[in-house]
């Protein structure tokens, strides 16, 4: 029986987590980033003369007029060396510069009802009428996301960065891909930085000199472009660079500020063309001038999606030489941002990048003002452009060896056509020859870049709207059949055969696609089985919801009818925590929101519960430690003042080591105390449970010590960690093994002497009691009635063990500034449960309403999962993941790379694994609590519990679909967080945090989902584990007497 | 009709004073807010600064409280048969000084509670003693001197049920729906808008001023049937 509901938990499960998977493919977007760098020597180096044969001893005579000739002569190989530059380059970064910001039309008059925005940039129109042959000015279009760092990425790697590049790295934001900067200083030159500091987290120590501002106040408008003002003129003074990059922020923050129709827009775009005349003004004569801007605004003024405002940003340049003139076909008046990057590397003389997937402009290059170049312009602009198809070809190879994202036709056909054009290129002689080819490559670039950012750029509605809806249909009928039926009709509902009909539809549904992939109708395996078996499952829930409609219905009507103000008041709190991850700034804010919420919802419940007397006390003591874990809590980054305040504190100082091995002993000591008044450590098995927390807590203070004393002992500390390890995981194992904690008391031993000694307060069932009355009459009988320790809490002692276990270590991956934490969530929900059990004992008539937990302690426990994520010192932020976690006890060397990733998952999501399993506890509260303190209150209960635990054994069925219930609307209530988390970044796809809160929130969201679904799991079985060993223990025991 | 029986006599007059208490908060309440948005102090309250303002919620309190101690007392009531009542609405001296004792005992429970609840506990103390100051005068002050310290507890700790009892009713209706507004003025903290008036504990503040206004607008409402009785009789004799 308790199988069968595990069964359905897990398929719940399933279907959950494959709505989550679904939505998760088609929405987080994600690319392996690659750390190759494209090489070529300086054609300094490179052989004289056609590369025939062995020259290399006749070489040391010949001038760069003459190498460089011989670069033009072969094509294929001289990719090896690096073209010669042509001038230096000044990038002059608007953020925000929008392109009908740029675009003045000075051939007509101005319309009267034009955005007071336009024609503010009048430097830029005069310099494309006087000098047509020198300036640009192009629509700029760039790649969502479109927000400054994701576009500083691609301009400088000329890539199309997704939220997640894989294997670039989370910590910081640098980038290690091969990019613009980098190649510049790898080949000798140099680099300036003005402006946003943005550039200095993403290319920290590349700059010559750098000027780095922060820019995340929005509402500033002027205190980074008036730095930048102030020092431009001085460095353009200075000759010593070959790449000026000045990032202006102001009208980006004017626009998020006010929009771009307010008057401030004005002028800043005046003060912007003022800028762009003085540089103009000052620029020297091998200098090329660059205006872009990094991506374009709403009419609101936001960016970050991809609405044609957004990516339509605007690029003006300007040189000191005349610029090609191709034919029409090669002089696009609109060009991509990745296109920036290889151009600017053929000006500056460095091969594109790795991974760079832009095509070079030909009309925005400049002729050469250098006379030692032996070949025309257009041989020069051949040698860029083959360079650019040859490494991009290159990237899409290598990266289709190690993922499977494109697919194989395409792969097929871009190698076809660049073997005809490698032919091709070897043939060409003239102008015009160069032209058509140039026309082609262009052509195949922008082929291979529209594939990759089909796969790399658009979201897959399909996925995300097939995602949603699967993980809402689960969560809709699942509630339905949970809530809607009592649980006494569970037995009946699971059963019967309808359950494996279901199952068994699932497993036709994988064979069918199976077969389906065998031949070859379908491509995506995994994909096919996870849609199948979903809409095959969603099917068979629906079904069960229809036959038993009218139970649910009428039970529905029965629930509506009373008022109850406590679960109104928990529903609200779902709706309300739910509700707020829609908001940016609740998500920022939601440690402190849950707690506000948690505490709220336990004080309605207290006041309405009719015994405040005792439930206030309790009641603070759950208050004092929640709100003494806002210690711990960290801030991110949007959290300003506190972010900066707390960054410095990362050092454990003996304050936190002290308060880390106090808390640390007080969690071993009253768990001992408790389980020793259970009467749970008398057995002879249970030696591991006597010594096994004691010795893991010392071992973990030693360990704590051992790593924070200056002294190198990290070998030492790490073995020290890997035995508390070891001793933890030994007595999990043997939990599960023997799960039971109980002592029958050998048959000789006089039970009158035993029972009066008062330390161990032995907790006897009644027959223990009978016993006693019958002792005086029949001696005989006595000998034959056993006498049991710890029976009475024999389910609930197990999960205490267990609990222990893993809160120490989790204590030990926390560390010992945040390790009080954990045990502050052990504290908490300690008292927590003592509450509700309290208030449900008042309040239950019979044990079947003592077993059932309603809506609001669910609910006050899925908060208080969820706040301890906060409260343990994590944030929903990439940048905020505790990495350090992954080398307690391993050093830092890894052999297998699960082990950091269950490190670093056991230290960020270990609330809520601690949560998850404690879900049991739920249940049998009330027993234990009673066995040890007797009635709460004077009035004589309704329900006897009299014999604790022991009663749950013997009504299974109840205890099970109590179990069931509880567990489900747990999973249950954490999936509605997750769903709305999901439907949260759909709406927001175009947010302009959407990539910095509301996706990072997603993504913890549905990690912590899936710890809990694990950990609801894992104590449902070790509870039917429980059951087991009981039943054969109580079979025995009652064949021995 | 209502001078019928005793205990008609009895509601007759705790409503009159009951709706004399609601109308002077439903003018003082509202008054202090838009004064303090006039002269741009609203982000003001959580300081000393704007000590007045819980002042003169004290004041208003105290008047209603005179002016229903100060009634001429009903003949009947004067008979034995109504001793808890009596009590409630007689002024005596051991009360005072038990309420003396019990109002700051309460500003202290409010501070700790604001805190469990959430508020800074270094740094801003000043704002969160505010706050606490700002809710005693306005739940606890007024139920203690127009019921006595033991019904207030009882109120707090939700330990009795008041029905029947319409000045307990009502008392209790202020208290909670004044907590109620404290509690959804939080809501509005959070919120990136970078108002001013969004500081801890402006919108808290604001929130019980708005509950105490709207719960002071709902007892009008229900007396409304007995105010217009009252004055239609009046102008009958």
């Amino acid at each position: 029986m308790g199988v069968r509901y595990g069964l359905f938990m897990l398929w719940i499960s399933y279907l959950v987590c494959g709505g989550a998977l679904l939505f998760g493919r088609g929405f987080l977007l994600s690319r392996e980033a690659r750390v190759e760098r494209t090489k070529c020597q300086p054609y300094q180096h490179i052989p004289c003369g056609p590369l025939e044969s062995g020259h290399s001893g006749s070489e040391h005579g010949c001038t760069p007029r003459q190498r460089l000739a011989s670069l033009a002569l072969d094509l294929n190989s001289s990719n090896r060396a690096c073209p010669p530059a042509r001038a230096k380059v000044v990038v002059l970064l608007i953020d925000a510069l929008r392109f009908d910001f740029a675009w003045t039309n000075l051939d007509s008059e101005p319309e009267p009802d034009a955005p007071s925005y336009t024609n503010r940039l009048p430097a830029i129109t005069r310099m494309l009428r006087q000098q047509p042959k020198r300036s640009r000015l192009y629509q700029f279009i760039a790649d969502p996301p479109t927000t400054t760092l994701q576009r500083l990425k691609g301009l400088t790697t000329g890539s199309l960065p997704t939220f997640i590049d894989v294997g670039s790295n989370f910590a910081t934001p640098e980038i290690n891909e091969d990019n613009l900067i980098d190649q510049l200083v790898s080949h000798g030159g140099k680099a300036v930085l003005l402006g946003d500091d943005t550039w200095a987290q993403l290319y920290p120590k590349r700059w010559l000199r750098s000027l780095a501002l922060p820019s995340f106040n929005t509402w500033d408008l002027d205190t980074v472009d008036n730095a930048v003002k102030a020092r431009l003129p001085e460095e353009l003074e200075k000759k010593d660079w070959q790449l000026l990059v000045a990032h202006f922020l102001g009208v980006d923050h004017c626009g998020h500020r006010y929009g771009p129709l307010h008057s401030e827009m004005v002028r800043k775009l005046t003060e912007m063309n003022q800028v762009i005349e003085d540089t103009l003004q000052t620029l020297d004569n091998d200098t090329v001038l660059f205006v872009i801007g990094d991506h374009g605004m709403t009419i609101t003024g936001d960016h970050g999606g991809e609405t044609d405002a957004e990516v339509t940003a605007a690029m003006f340049m300007y040189s000191p030489y005349d610029l090609m003139s191709p034919p029409e076909l090669l002089s696009p008046r609109t060009v991509r941002q990745v296109d920036f990057v290889p151009t600017v590397s053929s000006i500056l003389g460095l091969p594109p990048p790795y991974s760079n997937l832009g095509a070079i402009i030909l009309n925005s290059l400049p002729f050469s003002g250098d006379s030692n170049i032996p070949f025309n312009d257009w041989q020069f602009a051949l040698i860029n452009l083959w360079a650019n198809v040859k490494q991009v070809t290159k990237y899409i190879q290598h990266y289709s060896l190690i993922s499977d994202q494109f697919p194989i036709e395409k792969i097929d056909s871009i190698e076809k056509k660049f073997i005809i054009l490698s032919h091709r290129v070897q043939s060409i002689y003239n102008e015009r020859a160069f032209y058509s080819f140039a026309t082609d490559a262009r052509e195949f670039l922008i082929d291979v870049r529209s594939m990759c950012q089909e796969v790399w750029i658009q979201f897959d509605s399909f996925s995300m709207s097939r995602g949603l809806l699967m993980i809402f249909l689960t969560i809709f009928f699942c509630y339905m059949i949970v809530d809607g039926i009592p649980p006494e009709r569970f037995p009946e509902i699971f059963q019967s055969s309808y359950l494996l009909y279901s199952y068994g539809a699932m497993f036709f549904a994988v064979l069918f696609s199976v077969g389906c992939y065998y031949f070859s109708l379908i491509e995506r395996l995994g994909l096919t089985i996870l849609f199948s078996t979903g809409v095959v499952s969603v099917f068979m829930l629906s079904m069960l919801v229809i036959q038993n409609w009218e139970v649910i219905s009428q039970n529905w009507y029965e629930t509506t009818r009373r008022k109850d103000w406590v679960d109104l008041s928990a529903r609200a709190s779902l709706a309300f925590s739910t509700c707020a991850l829609f908001s940016n700034s609740y998500i920022v804010e939601e440690g402190a929101v849950l707690s506000y919420l948690l505490l709220s919802l336990l004080v309605v419940l207290s006041y309405s519960s009719g015994i405040p007397k005792i439930l206030y006390p309790l009641l603070i003591c759950t208050a004092t430690p929640l709100a003494a874990s806002r210690f711990y809590k960290v801030c991110r980054e949007e959290q300003g003042e506190c972010y900066y305040k707390n960054e410095d504190t990362g050092q454990t100082s003996p304050m936190h080591l002290v308060t880390g091995l106090a808390s640390l002993a007080l969690l071993v000591i009253l768990t001992r105390l408790w389980l020793r008044s259970c009467g749970n450590l008398v057995s002879h098995d249970a030696i591991l449970w006597r010594y096994a927390p004691t010795v893991a807590a010392v071992c973990t203070g030693g360990y704590w010590v051992a790593s924070w004393s200056p002294h190198k002992v990290s070998w030492r500390a790490d073995s020290i960690a890997r035995l508390v390890f070891g001793i933890l995981a030994v007595s999990i194992i043997v939990l599960i093994i023997k799960p039971l904690s109980i002592f029958v008391l050998p048959k000789q031993n006089d039970s009158v002497s035993v029972y009066g000694q008062d330390n161990i307060v032995p907790q006897l069932f009644n027959q223990m009691k009978g016993l006693f009355n019958k002792h005086s009459l029949n001696n005989k009988r006595q000998a034959n009635t056993p006498v049991v320790y710890g029976l009475a809490t024999v389910y609930s002692a197990a999960f205490v063990m267990l609990t222990v276990c893993v809160t120490l270590l989790i204590s030990l991956v926390l560390g010992a500034r945040s390790a009080p934490s954990i045990i502050l969530l052990f504290a908490t929900g300690a008292s927590m449960l003592a509450m509700l059990a309290v208030n449900r004992y008042h309040t239950s008539t019979s044990l079947a309403q003592l077993l059932t937990v309603d809506n609001c302690s669910i609910q006050c426990w899925v908060l208080l999962s969820v706040y301890y994520f906060y409260g343990t010192g994590h944030q929903a932020a990439l940048s905020s993941i505790q990495w350090g976690a992954a080398f307690v006890g391993t050093g830092g060397h890894f052999t297998f790379n699960a082990v950091p990733a269950i490190l670093v998952i056991a230290n960020t999501f270990g609330a809520q694994f601690l949560a998850g399993l404690c879900i049991p506890l739920l249940v049998l509260a009330p027993f234990p609590m009673f066995v040890m303190w007797g009635h709460p209150s004077r009035h004589s209960s309704k329900v006897d519990i009299q014999r604790g635990e022991l009663m749950l054994y013997e009504r299974e069925t109840m205890l099970m679909a109590a179990m069931f219930s509880t567990s489900t609307k747990y999973i249950l209530f954490h999936s509605v967080r997750m769903f709305v988390c999901m439907l949260a970044a759909t709406v927001h796809c175009r947010h302009l945090m959407v990539w910095k809160i509301f996706a990072p929130k997603m993504i913890f969201e549905g990690i912590s989902l899936m710890i809990t679904l694990i950990a609801v799991l894992i104590s449902y079985f070790i509870l039917l584990r429980i059951h087991s060993r009981l039943s054969v223990f109580i079979a025995k025991l009652n064949r021995e007497s | 009709m209502w001078t019928g029986n005793l205990n008609a006599v009895v509601e007759q007059k705790s409503r009159a004073s009951i709706a004399f208490g609601s109308a002077l908060s439903l003018a003082v309440a509202p008054l202090l807010v838009v004064l303090l948005s006039l002269r741009d102090e609203l982000q003001e309250l959580g300081h000393y600064s704007s000590a007045h303002v819980p002042l003169a919620l004290l004041l208003a309190e105290s008047l209603k409280f005179v002016f229903a101690a100060a009634r001429p007392e009903v003949p009947y009531l004067k008979d034995a048969k109504l001793p808890k009542i009596r009590k409630a609405t007689k002024f005596r001296l051991r009360d005072f000084f038990k309420c003396l004792i019990f109002l700051p005992t309460c500003v202290g429970a409010y501070f700790v509670a604001l805190v469990l609840f959430g508020a800074p506990i270094i740094n801003q103390y000043e704002e969160t003693f505010m706050l606490s100051l700002l809710l005693t005068i306005l739940t606890i002050f007024p139920s203690c001197f127009h019921a006595g310290v033991d019904p207030t507890m009882s109120i707090l700790t939700g330990s009795r049920k008041f029905s029947g009892d319409k000045t307990m009713e009502t008392l209790q209706q202020h208290i909670f729906l004044t907590l109620f507004g404290t509690w959804c003025g939080a809501i509005a903290i959070p919120l990136d808008w970078d108002r001013p008036w969004q500081a801890w504990p402006v919108p808290c503040c604001l929130g019980a001023l708005a509950g105490y206004t709207f719960s002071h607008m709902l007892t009008l409402i229900k007396l409304l049937p007995f105010l217009a009785m009252r004055i239609a009789r009046k102008t009958k004799y």
